[in-house]
């Protein structure tokens, strides 16, 4: 692979080390970070105990009584990196859409409430990162059609498995929360069950797909979810 | 093993131990004792191991029917516990007979003390860790009724000396900070402000403490989502410091001014609403 990083390194407090890529938000530099973390993982550098990601960095936790983050840049910039070899799954999350905010919404944006369901439920949706809360999914590709400031003033408790949508980003709220984004439906689906491993059903990498239930189906899929016999719809690509 | 009744639970009681890792890329915080450095002082006193897990105690405390004798210790803010009445000085080790009720009274100095227990407590471990967090732990703090259970009934172990309280921990205006990622977004002017300024406490939890707004540091300058850890200082736009600590989110999209390390938040996790603290900033090469 390339001999110079297209990212820089800069300390986080004493444990943490980013790297960081230029501050974009694209599939690519999502693929290539996920790459190297998954190569620097595989690597299994003493002192290294853990990583995570976001749009266009890579945090990497280290025991600075082990090693010092030069030592651990030189260590990452001797791993060579391969092509990711997980392969990427796309999920199909069900979704009652409904409520005040979505036809609220739907009239700020100048579209019937059909309209704005049609948008967003047909966007295959690339999964960035976890993040805010546990379970809490950065998706990208929402539409711009439905690109909407957050509330000026946040609720106190969004309910858990609320679909919403802020400034750019379409999301689920795992738990109940306080919220500043738009409810436009609800998922009947556990987005974080911490007595799993992993304990989130999708990777980073993954896509989403958003797919209308109503009422009646809501309620089945939730008892089923309860029960733990519900199987959630996926595809797995090749590529 | 043993067992103890929580009769009342206090302010914001938890058990905590020295965080939970491996799981920031799901979005879990690591969690924690607030104040590391007491809390191993606990386990210290007891010749735990330094991880054990400790009871985390805010400002106003708990009332605990013990069921089972133990050694106990108590650490951190001066929170006035006492063993059937008796008072137990912070920093002491103290056997506790089965009856025996531990409570608290006025606190005296600091904001979170550390109950250790000889063995630690035995509570839910999820993903490693028994720090209560909730969603990931069944519930984040300790309610009445709750019964507590700890690893060693034990008779007294030889007393240990009791350690004398360092007050400048607690008294102390100064916190040590470093420049965060975005410090160089500030003008010259903000910098001047947040090296020279006094900040006032707003609010504190686990998540974060809150300081007042500094009109002077309002700002446009938003970030991608990017990774933060506890002690990182966020800068709103209003001209809001914002500290993250132990149950602190694990990205944000604030501009990161400053960075804390361990020492910075152990002894910032001391200080309540209303207190005034000033920044050591130190910029490295």
């Amino acid at each position: 692979m390339t001999l110079q990083p297209e990212y820089t390194c800069r300390s986080l407090g004493e444990n943490v080390l980013l790297l960081e890529w230029p501050a974009r938000i694209t599939p690519g530099v999502l693929q290539v970070i996920l790459d190297l973390q998954e190569t620097i993982v595989a690597a299994a550098i003493p002192g290294l105990l853990e990583s995570y990601h976001t749009y266009h960095t890579l945090a990497l936790i280290y025991d600075p009584q082990t090693l010092s983050h030069y030592e651990l840049e030189q260590k990452i910039l001797a791993v060579s990196v391969s092509s990711g070899t997980v392969k990427k799954i796309r999920w199909y999350i069900p979704v009652y859409y409904n409520g005040e905010e979505l036809e609220q919404l739907a009239t700020q944006k100048g579209l019937k409430s059909e309209e704005l369901i049609k948008i967003h439920s047909e966007t295959t949706y690339l999964l960035y990162f976890y993040g805010f809360l546990p379970g809490f999914m950065y998706l990208g590709g929402l539409d711009e059609r439905l690109h909407a400031q957050r509330k000026p003033t946040p609720v106190q408790a969004v309910p858990a498995g609320s679909l919403a949508i802020g400034g750019a980003q379409t999301g689920i709220y795992p738990t109940q929360s306080p919220g500043g984004w738009h409810i436009i439906g609800q998922s009947p689906l556990r987005f974080f069950i911490p007595h799993t491993e992993p304990p989130c059903f999708a990777s980073p990498g993954d896509e989403i797909v958003f797919e209308p239930v109503d009422a009646l189906a809501f309620r089945e899929i939730a008892g089923e979810v309860e029960a733990g016999t519900y199987q959630l719809k996926k595809d797995q690509s090749d590529g | 093993m043993g067992s103890l009744l929580v009769v009342k639970p206090g302010l914001f009681t938890s058990i905590q131990d020295a965080g939970r890792f491996g799981y920031r890329r799901y979005g879990v915080p690591v969690s924690g004792a607030m104040d590391a450095h007491h809390a191993a002082l606990a386990n210290a006193l007891l010749n735990n191991p330094a991880d054990a897990p400790v009871l985390e105690i805010t400002s106003k405390g708990p009332e605990l029917h013990f069921r089972d004798h133990t050694m106990v210790a108590i650490t951190g803010a001066e929170l006035s516990a006492s063993i059937d009445g008796h008072h137990m000085p912070v920093n002491s080790v103290r056997h506790i007979a089965a009856g025996q009720v531990l409570a608290f009274g006025q606190p005296q100095f600091g904001m979170r003390a550390y109950l250790g227990i000889k063995g630690g407590y035995l509570s839910e471990t999820v993903m490693g860790s028994s720090s209560m967090y909730h969603p990931v732990t069944g519930r984040s703090r300790l309610e009445t009724g709750d019964t507590l259970v700890f690893r060693e009934s034990g008779g007294p172990d030889q007393l240990n000396a009791i350690v004398k309280p360092d007050l400048r921990f607690f008294q102390s205006q100064y916190i040590v900070a470093t420049t965060g990622p975005e410090f160089e977004h500030l003008t010259p002017k903000q910098a001047d402000h947040v090296r020279k300024g006094i900040f006032e406490i707003a609010e504190n939890n686990r998540m974060g403490y809150q300081f007042r707004v500094s009109s002077i540091l309002s700002h446009t300058t938003h970030i991608i989502t990017s990774p933060v850890t506890p002690g990182t200082i966020q800068l709103t736009p209003s001209g809001r410091l914002i500290v993250l600590m132990r149950d602190g989110q694990v990205t944000g999209g604030y501009p990161r001014i400053l960075q804390l390390a361990e020492d910075g938040m152990n002894r910032l996790a001391q200080k309540g609403t209303g207190q005034k603290i000033r920044f050591n900033l130190i910029t490295l090469p």
